[in-house]
């Protein structure tokens, strides 16, 4: 097992993933980066074949949705159950997403927009535009064929332009849109 | 947060609407890990949990909190050194696993022991780490030794006072809770198989050892006749020791801690088979003869005591109701030769009911009481003409044919008009007399039936329910019902006889009856008490009664009697799959 192809290949997607069930920046990518260790560190476990791309996704998939759960029990628990069974400090900016004064408005907008889309919308927005990740890792880490995620991305794309102001593309920083370019 | 990424392979829709795209990317920056730093991150997390100790679940930091020192591995001992000086939380869970702390406080004294021999060979470090988690584990225990004392000693008078299956079941689930914990121990890496193994074997073979105390506390659970006599769920029941010893000895021998302790530990199991239950404990006695308290009582006490008779007597009675093969004139006649009839009068009965003396015998007893049986002043007097030994007496004037027909008919009524009110010393045995009298008088015994009704309703016992209804000989002095612990299985089946001669009151519960007699059929201790074989004979005798329902086990029953020998396989399966997962020491 390759680590860093492993990491290169579904880190995009994990990250996107994690972000989509409210996880913020900070915490979806220490999520993904302890999921990658402990797929790693438990590798004997893994009994398909790493050529799999749906076994390896669902598994990665499976990983960080416990690593998801656990960081929200430990997060929700009460301050006196967790100082009986002293459990480690939920750190607290992991509890609330701060806002940046200086927030992009564009930015926030389409943040916004991606909050008001259903689940399944939001989820694959963010996988494939976290880090611009291919469909396939995208259909591996989902559980689901190519041609599912696209079609998902095409809904999911219009129904959060239905929701989006204009203004939130036309007016992003020309810094930004030189860059797309 | 890095700059936008290529897309890969971007779609027609993206490309169409290269500004939407653009605008999710960039409204998705923030959420973009740098890739180097993100990989330096993850081989870090590597690193450090390959060195690094386990992450305790709060679980297993609890269990660290209560539990001694001497009964913790190393692992845990080292990796919870922060969790022993909180008092309160400590308290808290001490309470909630009380039940754990004191099970494995009894089983793994042995456990103790031989670990602190072994720490002393643990390398420097880990042992100046070990030593000190383990003396604030022991500071803690010794500044709340009064607490620490009290548990077991609440938890032994739970015994005396609560339902033995509540006591039961909360063994069980501390049973459970601590296979539990070394399955989270096993997961979390913290103890090694030869420990875990060494610990679950222990723990087993402690518990196979008071398995058999624990089924005699419970008596059976679920009461069922045949379960005297060697039924699948007796096989069940004497099946638990030697199951949880093949657990120990299972478990032993996958932690792999050596050919030789295993063959002794095997080789000791074998003697505590052998020694404390006998060889009949593996095998599933066959059901024993009725007839072998008869026996038992013979070998027991060399010669039976004479008033014991007359409960063997209506033991053979019931039986010859049944239609089961009763003792034969042989086999009881050792029993009935130096009956004193004035002494024991009621032996003196059953002989004369069961056909088994001689008129020779009677003539002799006959002799020794003196003065007219029909003399009037005599029968005046209620309590003379009702005890026992006047009417063995009328029995044998009537059988020598020494009573002229007006005495024979002065007897029955004064017999009769005795017997119409209730008396202050009327039992059941005492009716059942009267009736045998009035048949060997020539007079219809089924006279006393108002009155005999009347007793058994005076004698039921029925304060539980859920134990049936059993009886006692005598009458209540008012008008309290009896608790069910009042009644005695020799009085119930005397009961039966009762019914079978009378017939039952129509408000009196048979099937309660039967199944009070089910539930006394299950032995309490060993050997078999007298008093399980007479309510066996007494249960046949109730059952041969025609238009009899018995009682049917509810599916709570039934799921109460599979209860027990379930959990002890689930034991037995967690104790294996927690040292089987437990990797073994390098």
């Amino acid at each position: 097992m390759d680590l860093d192809a492993l990491i290169d290949r579904y880190r995009g997607p994990l990250v996107g993933l994690l972000a989509s069930w409210g996880n913020d920046r900070g915490r979806a990518t220490e999520l993904a980066q302890d999921t990658f260790a402990e797929a790693y560190l438990g590798r004997e476990r893994f009994r398909r074949d790493w050529g799999d791309d749906r076994a390896v996704g669902a598994w990665l998939r499976g990983i960080a949705r416990n690593l998801h759960r656990q960081s929200r029990r430990q997060g929700r628990g009460s301050p006196s159950l967790r100082r009986l069974c002293a459990l480690e400090d939920v750190p607290q900016e992991h509890l609330a997403m701060p806002m940046p004064a200086d927030e992009d408005p564009a930015r926030a907008a389409v943040r916004a927009g991606l909050l008001r889309l259903r689940q399944t919308w939001r989820t694959v927005l963010t996988m494939r535009y976290v880090e611009g990740s291919g469909l396939p890792e995208i259909a591996a880490i989902l559980g689901t064929s190519v041609r599912a995620v696209e079609g998902r991305l095409h809904r999911a794309r219009l129904e959060l332009k239905a929701i989006l102001p204009a203004t939130a593309i036309a007016t992003r920083p020309r810094a930004a849109r030189e860059t797309d370019r | 947060m890095s700059a936008p990424s290529e897309l890969r392979d971007p779609t027609d829709f993206e490309l169409d609407d290269r500004e939407l795209t653009a605008a999710l990317q960039h409204g998705l920056m923030d959420v973009r890990p740098d890739p180097a730093e993100f990989a330096e991150g993850v081989r870090r997390r590597v690193q450090t949990r390959r060195t690094a100790t386990p992450r305790l679940s709060p679980f297993l930091r609890t269990a660290a909190a209560i539990l001694p020192a001497a009964m913790l591995p190393k692992g845990l001992v080292a990796a919870t050194p922060a969790v022993t000086t909180k008092v309160g939380a400590k308290w808290l869970a001490t309470v909630a696993l009380m039940p754990v702390a004191t099970l494995a406080a009894i089983a793994l004294t042995a456990v103790a022991l031989a670990r602190r021999l072994a720490v002393r060979t643990v390398a420097a470090q880990q042992r100046d780490d070990a030593a000190s988690a383990r003396n604030e584990i022991r500071s803690w225990w010794k500044a709340h030794r009064l607490g620490a004392a009290a548990t077991p000693i609440a938890f032994v008078t739970l015994l005396w006072f609560a339902p033995a299956m509540a006591v039961a079941l909360l063994l069980l689930a501390a049973a459970l809770t601590l296979s539990l914990l070394w399955q989270q121990l096993a997961a979390a890496g913290l103890a090694t198989r030869a420990e875990i193994g060494t610990m679950a074997g222990r723990w087993l073979e402690t518990l196979s050892i008071h398995s058999l105390m624990l089924v005699a506390m419970l008596g059976a659970p679920e009461p069922l006749p045949i379960h005297v006599f060697g039924s699948t769920d007796q096989l069940g029941a004497r099946l638990m020791a030697p199951l949880l010893l093949l657990g120990a000895i299972l478990c032993h021998a996958f932690s792999r801690s050596g050919k030789r302790y295993v063959a002794r530990h095997a080789f000791w199991a074998a003697m505590i088979v052998a020694i404390g239950w006998g060889p009949g404990f593996l095998l599933p006695e066959k059901a024993p003869p009725v007839r072998s308290p008869l026996g038992w009582e013979a070998a027991a006490t060399a010669s039976i005591a004479t008033p014991d008779f007359a409960a063997i007597a209506e033991m053979a009675t019931s039986l010859q109701l049944a239609g089961t093969p009763a003792p034969t004139a042989a086999e009881l006649a050792p029993f009935h030769q130096n009956v004193d009839p004035t002494a024991f009068s009621y032996a003196a009965h059953a002989v004369l009911d069961l056909g088994l003396s001689t008129k020779e015998q009677q003539r002799a007893w006959l002799a020794r009481f003196s003065g007219n049986p029909a003399d009037e002043n005599r029968l005046t007097y209620r309590e003379l003409v009702t005890s026992p030994a006047e009417m063995l007496r009328y029995r044998l004037a009537a059988r020598a044919e020494l009573l002229l027909p007006t005495e024979r008919d002065r007897i029955v009524a004064a017999l009769l008009a005795a017997f119409a009110n209730p008396g202050q010393h009327d039992s059941l045995a005492r009716l059942l007399a009267a009736a045998a009298t009035l048949d060997e008088l020539g007079a219809d015994g089924m006279a006393l039936q108002q009155r005999a009704h009347e007793l058994l309703r005076a004698t039921a016992a029925d304060a539980v329910p859920t134990q049936g209804v059993g009886f006692t000989d005598t009458r209540r002095t008012d008008a309290t019902p009896l608790p069910a612990d009042a009644c005695n299985p020799i009085h119930s089946a005397r009961a039966v006889l009762l019914l079978a001669r009378f017939s039952a009151p129509e408000d009196l519960d048979l099937t309660a009856l039967d199944r009070h007699l089910q539930r006394m059929c299950a032995p309490r201790a060993t050997p078999v008490q007298f008093g399980n074989y007479a309510a066996f004979a007494g249960l046949l005798a109730l059952r041969a009664q025609p238009g009899h329902v018995a009682f049917e086990p509810t599916v709570l029953d039934r799921a109460a009697r599979g209860m027990v020998m379930g959990a002890v396989v689930l034991l037995v399966l967690f104790a294996i799959a927690a040292t089987l997962r437990t990797k073994p020491a390098n």
